[in-house]
């Protein structure tokens, strides 16, 4: 890949900013193993060998119990035949994942009552909550939900917001003045509102969720790119353009736009850290993600109600504090990194 | 009649319920005086005018015609219910969650939470149902007779019955309420409806003997004509303004309780008085309830604060029956093992209202009686018992459930049972398990249906049905909307399956006309959210609703229950048939703790303050002294 040297010289500067550097490092990681997350946490097993024959049930259609000579229909309880098989002793036996627990399932032995303290016995590392569920599962699956609702947001409040940041800087004029005053108008629309209203009347789901975050949040980008097309446009490379004849279009996505990108970038993390804001509060009061999807906010709900049971708050509120100042820390250090100041050829 | 969706819970306005009294200081019209008699003012100039254009309803006649041959009852063969032991004297403290939005008993934003106080617990009417007895105790009737027709019921009003201004109470209040009632210019649709469609007339034939005369027919007339008084003096600006002019007038009470002047401290508490010579003090049902001399309700938004305020002492007494997490893990306090507060289960016996699911049967899919048998197999409630509700609960049977003599006998709801719901699916075409699990049919349509529900304090439900029943090859999606859009969703059949509840009270016979006739199922706004529209069902309801005989309307009932089961598109939920609840120790109780029927722990006020006890308890707290646990359960009305 050819990168410019002064992007290369700015990635530089940010592994050198260490703090940030490793939070991006470790942020990385969690990402990648979220991706991955069913062999990590879940309540399928890897392996099961049973038989003679090896099965991988983790990946595909559902695994009927009688497949192991089990009395149901219904998909195989993997820990119940991990427990068969050691007791049998004949030779079949069952992998479990770290984690044997899907974030769905209730755990509820006969005699036990949910909210269960965090136990290594049980497999449930940090608790289940008040419907018995794993909270470390529901905490992966809500943090891989939250990972993805932030990219999808990003991207689409980023389209639209360079997009019609960047028009409104290079044609200014009338049509950037009604856009701002649309804008401003836009702007004042109650969010909080429009998400209450919404998933009272429908069932949020999350590609509607996130439609409606995007409608209310890419009015900000506009403005640092209007900013941004209005510098540049006055530039000679831009007259330039101009002269050979380029339309807006190229002007506006080839020239321009590769030119502000460094004010975009220093911008992602702290988006990010704000969908997942967002989203977690919208869940916390309710009017988030449809259950029972796993999700943060409804985690900390349930423990703010549930302070007898602490290892609920806890690992939610830890969860969420941990990857916020995760991501405030590579923001810093890609702020900084991508600082004009330091790097630029306008000196 | 229109029945709200369980999670409001406001009483409904029915029949044998009640109003109240207060004016402000500003208003020199009919302030709440707590003794003395006053005269009558003169009768009100528009209702005796309304009189007049309705003659077939407003009848005047003499004392001389009324039938010789009746046979009047005055409840004095039915037992006492309150505890000769009651001390009167004292405050009782509660709280309130909401600031009422008036003081009003009748008309817009009327029927609050608050309105219990001023009128469902506390106006009298003429007769009540005994709640631990069949039959009716007097209250503002001394004594009544029932016409050999079961359509109207004669009523011989107690002479020393007052308003709680000192004005008698007499027959004309109770023409005037009919005058009331049937108005427009109270804004209240539901009471113009009933009081126009349900009753056929009323008799005045002297000041204290009226007669009212339903427009049908009922095994039991007495139900539907015991109905209260509106005080016609109280009421002489009463005018197209109605709402906007009494919005915070009290209207004055026959019942013990009133709220004075001074008794509303803006944001922060209300107190209701006790009028310290209440005409009924010493009515044989009503002595020795509603003790204390004052009613402290403190505005707590909050439930978890008030929850607080209930362990500090500031509240006397706290409902501890949901969430379960207040009745065990928060209650494991010092002040209970030391015997300050009390924990109290006392199992109750009244008909239970109907909660689950409602399966809409016009839906694809859904109208085939073999996949609402399979869902019924396929839907966990006893899991939902075990993980929610740590198994304080039970399952609901089918309809009218605890109806006696009503309730179907044997008939329980279908348990959860995979191969039984997989061998129903299979009936309907669904005999293969998709690649997930869920069962699918020869066209590769999956077995999926949307799950919809409202209310907060169900929203642990669905996941575990959830889970369960794809178990059995059929997956629920959850849909959680708003309490009042899911409650339209299902007004106009928009769902697929709606987990829900009804309010109720206790009747004499369970409805069936509402939720299951045929006329009202492919329309909205009904109340048939299962969309049941059975021929031979409808045919019954009717011979049902008209008929005059109670074990023909017993047989029919038990009839329509069994074919309601099979066509299984109402699948019961579960329920708590018992209260729970903490009191400190210085709240007492009768030995009996409350009545049958009794739906919280303070209502039908048989319970008193102590106020030795209390000294007793608040020096113990300071000096650590214990009193020793006690955990009160009463199963006195249990059943299996």
């Amino acid at each position: 890949m050819h990168l410019n040297p002064l992007t290369v010289r700015k990635l530089k500067r940010f592994r050198q900013i260490r703090r940030g550097y490793w939070s991006f490092l470790v942020l990385a990681t969690l990402g990648f193993l979220a991706l991955a997350g069913e062999l990590l946490v879940n309540s399928r097993a890897l392996v099961v060998r049973h038989e003679g024959q090896w099965y991988f049930p983790t990946y595909g259609a559902v695994i009927p119990g009688t497949t192991f000579g089990l009395t149901y229909s219904y998909e195989t309880d993997y820990r119940d035949l991990q427990r068969r098989f050691r007791e049998a002793d004949s030779g079949n036996f069952v992998l479990m994942p770290p984690v044997p627990y899907n974030p769905y399932e209730i755990d509820v032995p006969p005699g036990a009552v949910p909210a269960r303290a965090p136990s290594l016995e049980a497999g449930h590392y940090l608790g289940t909550d008040t419907i018995g569920r794993d909270i470390l599962a529901r905490l992966f699956y809500g943090f891989r939900v939250a990972l993805m609702v932030a990219s999808v947001f990003l991207i689409g409040t980023y389209v639209v917001g360079i997009a019609l940041g960047c028009v409104m800087g290079y044609f200014g004029g009338v049509f950037d003045l009604l856009v701002q005053r649309l804008i401003e108008i836009w702007s004042n629309m109650p969010f909080l509102l429009v998400v209450i209203i919404v998933a009272s009347v429908m069932r949020p789901t999350i590609p509607v969720l996130i439609a409606i975050f995007v409608a209310f949040s890419w009015m900000s980008m506009t403005y640092y790119m209007r900013t941004a097309s209005y510098k540049e446009k006055a530039r000679e490379y831009v007259a330039a353009a101009q002269t050979l004849g380029a339309g807006p279009g190229r002007i506006i996505f080839h020239h321009i736009l590769p030119n502000a990108l460094s004010t975009i970038v220093t911008f992602i993390p702290f988006t990010v850290a704000g969908a997942v804001e967002i989203l977690t509060s919208l869940d916390f009061l309710g009017f988030g993600i449809p259950p029972p999807t796993p999700s943060w906010g409804e985690l900390l709900r349930q423990g703010t109600q549930n302070l007898n049971a602490p290892w609920i708050v806890a690992s939610a509120f830890g969860a969420l504090v941990t990857v916020l100042i995760l991501v405030t820390f590579v923001g810093e250090a890609v702020r900084e990194a991508f600082d004009p100041k330091k790097f630029t050829l306008y000196r | 009649m229109k029945t709200s969706l369980i999670t409001t819970l406001l009483p409904l306005c029915a029949l044998v319920i009640v109003g109240c009294s207060r004016s402000t200081p500003s208003t020199s019209s009919n302030g709440a005086y707590l003794s003395g008699t006053k005269e009558r003012s003169a009768p009100n100039a528009g209702a005796l005018a309304y009189y007049r254009e309705n003659p077939d309803f407003f009848i005047f006649r003499t004392a001389a015609d009324v039938p010789s041959d009746l046979v009047w009852e005055d409840g004095s063969n039915l037992p006492v219910f309150s505890d000769p032991a009651a001390k009167r004297g004292g405050t009782y403290y509660s709280a309130i969650e909401s600031w009422p939005p008036t003081t009003r008993t009748v008309g817009p934003d009327s029927n609050s939470s608050f309105r219990t106080y001023l009128l469902d617990d506390n106006e009298l009417a003429l007769v009540r149902r005994h709640p631990n007895a069949d039959g009716y105790f007097p209250e503002l009737a001394s004594s009544w007779a029932v016409a050999p027709d079961r359509q109207t019921v004669y009523f011989r009003l107690n002479p020393a019955a007052r308003w709680s201004d000192g004005v008698p109470v007499n027959a004309d209040d109770f023409m005037f309420m009919f005058y009331f009632f049937r108005s427009e210019w109270i804004q209240a649709p539901w009471y113009n409806n009933w009081y126009t469609e349900e009753y056929e007339s009323i008799t005045k034939f002297d000041d204290h003997t009226i007669a009212i005369r339903l427009r049908e027919s009922k095994p039991d007339p007495v139900e539907r004509a015991a109905l209260r008084a509106i005080p016609e003096h109280h009421y002489a600006d009463f005018g197209p303004d109605f709402p906007q002019r009494y919005q915070w007038l009290v209207e004055p009470t026959t019942g013990p309780y009133t709220l004075l002047p001074d008794g509303m401290e803006e944001g922060r508490a209300i107190t209701l008085t006790r009028i310290s010579d209440w005409w009924a003090n010493d009515q044989r049902f009503m002595a020795n309830r509603y003790n204390p001399d004052r009613v402290l309700l403190q505005l707590v938004r909050d439930r978890d604060k008030a929850f607080e305020m209930f362990k500090l002492g500031e509240i006397d007494a706290f409902n501890l029956l949901l969430p379960p997490r207040f009745w065990y893990d928060q209650m494991e306090i010092p002040e209970v093992d030391r015997g300050y507060i009390h924990k109290t289960i006392f199992y109750t016996y009244q008909p239970e209202a109907p909660s689950g699911l409602f399966i809409n049967s016009a839906k694809p899919l859904l109208n085939n009686r073999d996949i609402r048998q399979g869902i019924a197999f396929a839907t966990n409630f006893d899991r939902v018992i075990q993980v929610v509700m740590r198994g304080d609960a039970r399952r609901l049977h089918p309809w009218a459930d605890s109806h006696p003599p009503f309730e179907h006998p044997t008939l329980r709801a279908r348990p959860f049972d995979i191969d039984q719901a997989l061998a129903a699916f299979a009936r309907a075409g669904f005999d293969r398990r998709g690649p997930d699990g869920i069962l699918v049919n020869a066209s590769g349509q999956r077995l999926s249906f949307t799950l919809t529900f409202g209310s907060a304090a169900y929203v642990d439900i669905p996941p575990i049905l959830k889970e369960e029943a794809a178990k059995a090859g059929l997956e629920l999606q959850i849909e959680r909307l708003d309490p009042t859009a899911a409650f339209q969703k299902g007004l106009q059949k928009n769902h697929e399956i709606m987990l829900s509840g009804w309010g109720g009270g206790a009747e004499f016979a369970p409805r069936f006309w509402e939720f299951f006739h045929g006329v009202n199922a492919g329309k909205p706004q009904t109340n048939n959210f299962t969309e049941t529209s059975i021929p031979e069902l409808d045919e019954l309801i009717t011979r049902y609703d008209r008929s005059r005989d109670k074990d023909d309307m017993v047989e029919l009932s038990q009839r329509m229950i069994q074919i309601l089961h099979d066509d299984s598109a109402y699948i019961p939920g579960f329920v708590q048939s018992y209260l729970r609840w903490g009191h400190w120790r210085w709240l007492k109780y009768p030995e009996w703790l409350n009545v049958r029927e009794a739906q919280y722990g303070s209502q039908y006020g048989v319970h008193w303050i102590d106020e030795e006890v209390k000294a007793d308890v608040l020096a113990a707290r300071r000096e650590n002294r214990s009193f020793g646990r006690q955990d009160i359960v009463d199963t006195r009305w249990k059943t299996d």
